[in-house]
């Protein structure tokens, strides 16, 4: 069963950054074949800056031990928010190694739209995830085609992931050591 | 004498910080040009550590309480500030970027930003440029060309402490050029303020 971990970082709970990062989830995976934790960081902002929080451990624990991770911010600034940042900072080096990523980001306008890839991706990146997809950007305005839009990108992106399955035979053809060296 | 506000807003987790330590050498340099320009100065420093549960009850709420106030009123109403990050997985901390999450999108509209940064290692050096310059970039402020990084080997050794004072110093001098322009803290409007002569609003007037 895999382990999928959605992480929201927007200041109201209950978010529609929320839907779109859960939605990606259920149009990605077959209902069934896995298991979810959605941590939604406007129900935590009490810890966010407390050292040591066994809240706070539980959490990143959970997120860096899912096979996917979800990561979602609303777009402050021109960039993801200052509460993700925060969770994400908790951190050591390399602490999402093993952990495949898809960033989301929601946004008023498609003005913003380069920013899940050129602002959030990198920093999962940095964290030692693997982010093989592109991110999704969604317009808050349009989540009356939800599904339909999320469905595509879906689609599109399923696509990328099944190209990497005979790059993954080939690697552990090589490495056979690698494999479920994360697991 | 001429007098300018400039708010340092630092992001350091540590007493003393390494960010406190560089933001305060830029002050310094920034400080020393503005007065062989004959212009006194009046600083603000706001250390976001102090801030951070009043930063994250404002993030929820969409109010700050009186301590936060006080600090963005120092920011939005100053001539120039300085702001310095630790720079945590290749960008400014969540704190620092919380802080001006919170700010109005207009607050810093026309602000002249000396932005420093400070790491354990030069490896994320290009984070000012890639995360800081356009995280004001989109507030509108003004950052001058330099921006200071200061690794932990920047604070020891001869030539690196030289190299470092050497961008500190032209960086306080770029900043300060813009800052002895800036006229923000004149324009500042008390909300509370009354318009004209009180007594004429209620249909007195003094005869």
């Amino acid at each position: 069963m895999l382990k999928v971990a959605v992480l929201v970082g927007n200041p109201k709970p209950k978010s529609r950054t929320l839907r779109v990062a859960t939605t990606v989830v259920e149009k990605l995976l077959a209902e069934g074949t896995y298991e979810l934790s959605v941590i939604d960081l406007a129900d935590h902002s009490a810890e966010l800056f407390r050292w040591p929080s066994e809240t706070m451990n539980e959490l990143n624990e959970l997120v860096a031990t899912s096979n996917l991770v979800i990561v979602a911010s609303p777009t402050y600034k021109a960039t993801y928010t200052g509460l993700l940042k925060s969770f994400l900072d908790r951190y050591p080096h390399n602490g999402l190694r093993g952990v495949t990523a898809i960033p989301v980001m929601t946004g008023a306008d498609a003005t913003h739209s380069m920013g899940v890839d050129v602002n959030l991706r990198p920093l999962l990146v940095e964290l030692g995830a693997s982010v093989p997809t592109r991110g999704v950007y969604f317009i808050a305005s349009q989540m009356d085609q939800l599904d339909a839009l999320i469905e595509g990108w879906a689609e599109d992106n399923a696509g990328v992931l099944h190209l990497l399955q005979p790059l993954v035979d080939g690697v552990l053809a090589r490495h056979p050591e690698k494999a479920g060296v994360f697991a | 004498m001429r007098s300018r506000a400039i708010a340092v807003v630092t992001a350091g987790l540590g007493a003393p910080s390494s960010s406190r330590m560089l933001a305060d050498r830029l002050t310094e340099s920034t400080v020393e040009r503005l007065r062989a320009d004959a212009i006194d100065t009046r600083i603000t420093v706001i250390e976001l550590r102090d801030l951070a549960h009043d930063i994250t009850n404002a993030m929820l709420t969409g109010f700050p309480n009186s301590e936060l106030a006080t600090a963005i009123d120092a920011v939005t109403g100053a001539d120039g500030v300085i702001a310095v990050t630790p720079i945590f997985t290749a960008s400014y901390s969540g704190l620092f970027k919380s802080f001006f999450d919170v700010l109005d999108r207009d607050a810093l509209d026309g602000m002249p930003v000396l932005v420093g940064a400070t790491g354990g290692t030069e490896r994320h050096s290009l984070a000012l440029d890639h995360g800081l310059r356009p995280l004001f970039g989109y507030l509108r402020a003004v950052v001058p060309p330099t921006t200071v990084f200061a690794a932990s080997s920047d604070w020891g050794g001869a030539s690196a402490t030289a190299a470092l004072g050497a961008r500190i110093h032209r960086a306080g001098a770029e900043f300060a050029d813009l800052v002895a322009r800036s006229e923000r803290s004149l324009s500042v409007r008390d909300p509370f303020a009354l318009d004209g002569d009180f007594a004429s609003r209620i249909g007195g007037g003094v005869a």
